[in-house]
């Protein structure tokens, strides 16, 4: 067995001739096929004589790119090849000219060359090289000699990213799309965001398709508007409506207020009966009004209750609307608003008291026709994190926090 | 507005305005200086003889640019970038070194229209060009691709400029219809190149390029894909429709008048004053201006973006300098190389112009190669892909443009052709 020692690059033995053991051509290596779960090269694809073939590693005597020189135990080590199979990941074709996910830099790039290292018996994947030094021995490669090329790469940027960092957007297959998920569903949400604002059409959908529906919603509701309708659009009716109904129903009201009609009314479809219709519900609206901003999943308390019970009910509240709890609405029997207590008042009275002693009278909930320049106001004037919407009936509706003010702010429509 | 204010056909109108533009630009941008200097001769020369070539280049202009309309919205990458994942990266860095290079000679033929043009109006090129290059600069570096889009998509109402002026210039309308509609080629060196110029001058390789970067740009959706194609389709139209009064125009003045031979649009828009009167003159010099000006921004944009996507580096007009600088310093080094090259007293510019529009001619049968075996890619195009009969229409039209591009290499190198410039 002689194998090379040093760090080789994928374009630097692609091309070379691959001999059997009596010394008998069999082509050129073609490719390499890597089992991508341990990151190693599990086979070599041959290409000669009108035919492909391949080999396993094992079976490879001698790996030597510095002679170009590829050759095999025996002359049985290789048979013909149908093709890649659906779980395997070949360099060249899968990986080589294609973007992938840098999930250390959180950016989008492509890649130009492949850096593998020997180790022990095996050849393992190192790095993916997306700099200027991979394009150049990219072109060159076959042109120069191998040593000038060597020394003219060495002398450019290498920018080359760990291949624990890379996630495919091409995951061909479950085991590899697996490994990416495990790869994007650590990055923050804002970061994944931005990403998906770099990626294209189909690559949106099949990092959305890579990622639980909780850690996409979360990622969708971070990225700019327009690209929030072109992901949901990209996307199967039944995947974006299980992401949608992660969302506050204002935000997914937003996004699907962007998309065609024929393709809004598929998403609410496949969605489940009680998260369309509060959707549904926000979608008449003005989206530049409160009612267009307010989010209609918030938990309101009734001014029947005692502090005790309503501190019972807040135990049961829902996980993803409790950021936005400083101040708990309080609704009669008919669901007009009362009043507001605030959650600070109400922790620290006893628990035997009617809640409505602690509360303050709402006077500054907005109705849901109120334009955003109105609500903006309030906000400021009052120094509020949330607001209460009313309808003309002084019905409640939802709450305004803070945070859908701010964005809108910044977004600047 | 009501989040679902628009129902029905507001809503479809609204749609299509949205993604409207890319198909409008591309097209007009093509009638630039060498455009508008192979019309204006095509007339002196021929009279109305040869207007019938503008329906099928019409035909083909459509086919081609639908092709990659339709690459652009439903991959959603551009075509340099979809070369190279299909085709590996050594073919497109010689295609894009190739791009590279002929663009360059488009833009310094097109900085020296806008030259010639002001100078008619007694402008000096000292100042028109840099001033012009200034402008063009700023608007990409400093603006975002929304108001890019508006400042392009108003330029081309300038091309207005052309139908005024051949009606001014009091044509044979019914000759004019005659020429339009009974085909007949002068079989001489001159007519075939002629004709084949035509061609050449309107369907050229960085307009393949620069069409899907700009819809991919755009974020245009499979859902607007019927806006799209009517973008394509009317820019076409609106193209060709102008290239047939530019040869009206000039039929109808210099080749009645027995003016067979000018040098450049600029010289056509002189001869027209004693003619078609002083306004004819100045439509005529004022297009040639503003259309050298248009193409002389995205030329080298186009270039930008092929060459940035082809080598996998950030590209947008959307993007800040410093998120994408190889797009811009590439942006600024064409221009400022293209507009330089104008300044430089006796410089040889009809060799330099000459050899880009051969190179032009070699360059787009393979590009049109690429498109049609990319676009029959079921991985890339799912239900979007070639349909048989879409095939027939792609591959004829691909093996006429490749024959008559060859065709046109070979003549452009001949002497006593018609100059392209």
């Amino acid at each position: 067995m002689s194998r090379t020692h040093a760090m080789v690059h994928l374009s630097e033995v692609l091309g070379i001739p691959v001999h059997d053991a009596e010394g008998v051509r069999l082509g050129k290596l073609d490719d390499l096929r890597v089992d991508s779960q341990r990151g190693i090269v599990d086979r070599i694809v041959i290409r000669g004589g009108g035919a492909v073939r391949t080999a396993a590693w094992s079976a490879v005597e001698t790996f030597s790119p510095e002679h170009r020189r590829v050759a095999l135990v025996e002359t049985a080590a290789a048979q013909s090849w149908p093709g890649p199979e659906a779980d395997t990941l070949c360099l060249k074709r899968d990986v080589l000219d294609r973007q992938i996910i840098d999930t250390q830099g959180r950016k989008v790039v492509k890649v130009n060359d492949i850096e593998l290292e020997p180790s022990g018996q095996s050849l393992v994947l190192r790095r993916v090289e997306v700099g200027l030094a991979g394009l150049v021995r990219r072109l060159l490669s076959g042109l120069v000699s191998p040593r000038l090329l060597r020394r003219l790469a060495d002398g450019l940027s290498q920018q080359g990213i760990p291949w624990d960092y890379v996630a495919m957007v091409e995951p061909g297959t479950s085991r590899i799309r697996l490994k990416v998920h495990q790869q994007i569903a650590t990055m923050h949400p804002a970061d994944l965001a931005d990403i998906l604002e770099d990626l294209n059409r189909v690559e949106r959908k099949r990092v959305m398709a890579a990622l639980d529906p909780e850690t996409a919603a979360q990622a969708l509701s971070e990225a700019e508007p327009s690209v929030q309708a072109a992901v949901v659009e990209a996307m199967h009716v039944e995947q974006a409506a299980d992401v949608l109904e992660e969302m506050a129903p204002d935000e997914a009201a937003d996004i699907l207020g962007d998309l065609p009609e024929e393709r809004l009314q598929a998403v609410l479809d496949a969605m489940e009966e009680e998260e369309a219709d509060e959707v549904r519900g926000l979608l008449v609206f003005k989206e530049d009004s409160a009612g267009g901003l307010m989010t209609s999943d918030f938990f309101q308390a009734k001014a029947g209750w005692t502090v005790g019970e309503t501190l019972a009910m807040l135990q049961k509240v829902d996980d993803d609307i409790i950021p936005e709890m400083d101040e708990i609405p309080l609704s009669d029997d008919a669901g007009k608003l009362v009043g507001i207590v605030p959650l600070v008042r109400l922790v620290r009275a006893p628990g035997g008291r009617p809640v409505t002693e602690f509360m303050r009278r709402e006077t500054r909930a907005v109705t849901t026709a109120a334009p955003f320049k109105d609500v903006v106001e309030r906000f400021e004037k009052y120094h509020l994190r949330a607001l209460a919407v009313v309808d003309e009936f002084n019905d409640l509706k939802g709450i305004i926090n803070i945070e859908d003010v701010l964005s809108r702010l910044v977004k600047g429509d | 507005m009501l989040r679902r204010a628009l129902t029905g056909a507001g809503a479809r109108l609204a749609a299509i305005i949205a993604v409207f533009g890319p198909g409008m630009i591309t097209s007009n941008v093509d009638n630039d200086a060498g455009g508008i200097y192979t019309y204006s001769l095509c007339g002196a020369r021929y009279g109305y003889r040869l207007l019938w070539i503008l329906l099928p280049v019409t035909l083909a202009l459509i086919v081609v640019q639908e092709m990659c309309a339709r690459m652009g919205t439903v991959t959603g990458k551009g075509l340099a970038d979809l070369i190279r994942e299909e085709f590996g990266l050594r073919i497109t860095f010689l295609l894009m070194m190739a791009v590279l290079f002929t663009n360059l000679g488009n833009a310094a033929a097109d900085f020296a229209g806008l030259a010639s043009a002001l100078e008619v109006v007694g402008v000096s090129r000292y100042v028109a060009v840099p001033l012009g290059a200034f402008f063009i600069w700023y608007l990409i570096v400093f603006g975002t691709y929304k108001t890019a889009e508006k400042v392009f998509l108003v330029a081309c109402l300038v091309y207005f400029a052309y139908p005024i002026s051949a009606v001014l210039a009091k044509p044979d309308w019914s000759e004019a219809i005659r020429g339009t509609i009974t085909p007949s080629i002068p079989w001489d060196l001159g007519g075939v190149s002629m004709v084949v110029g035509i061609i050449g001058t309107t369907i050229a390789p960085w307009m393949q390029f620069y069409l899907q970067s700009s819809i991919v740009e755009k974020e245009s959706r499979i859902s607007d894909y019927k806006g799209v194609r009517l973008d394509v389709v009317l820019g076409s139209i609106v193209a060709v429709v102008v290239a047939f009064f530019i040869v009206v125009a000039c039929a109808a003045t210099l080749h009645r008048a027995g003016i067979f031979q000018i040098a450049s649009g600029a010289e056509a828009a002189e001869a027209l004053a004693p003619l078609a009167g002083a306004a004819a003159k100045l439509l005529f010099a004022f297009g040639l201006a503003v259309a050298s000006l248009f193409a002389a921004c995205i030329l080298p944009l186009s270039t930008a973006y092929s060459v940035c996507e082809g080598l996998g580096l950030e590209a947008g007009v959307n993007r800040r300098f410093k998120e994408a600088p190889e797009f811009y310093w590439l942006y600024t080094g064409i221009i400022a190389a293209s507009a330089g090259m104008i300044l430089i007293p006796r410089v040889p510019l009809l060799p330099i112009i000459l050899i880009s529009q051969i190179l032009n001619g070699l360059l787009l049968p393979v590009v049109l190669v690429f498109m049609a075996l990319l676009i029959r890619r079921r991985s890339l195009m799912g239900e979007f892909v070639n349909g048989p009969v879409q095939d027939v229409v792609t591959w004829t039209t691909t093996a006429a443009l490749v024959a008559l591009a060859i065709a046109m290499a070979v003549t452009s190198a001949l002497p006593g052709a018609a100059p392209g410039y």
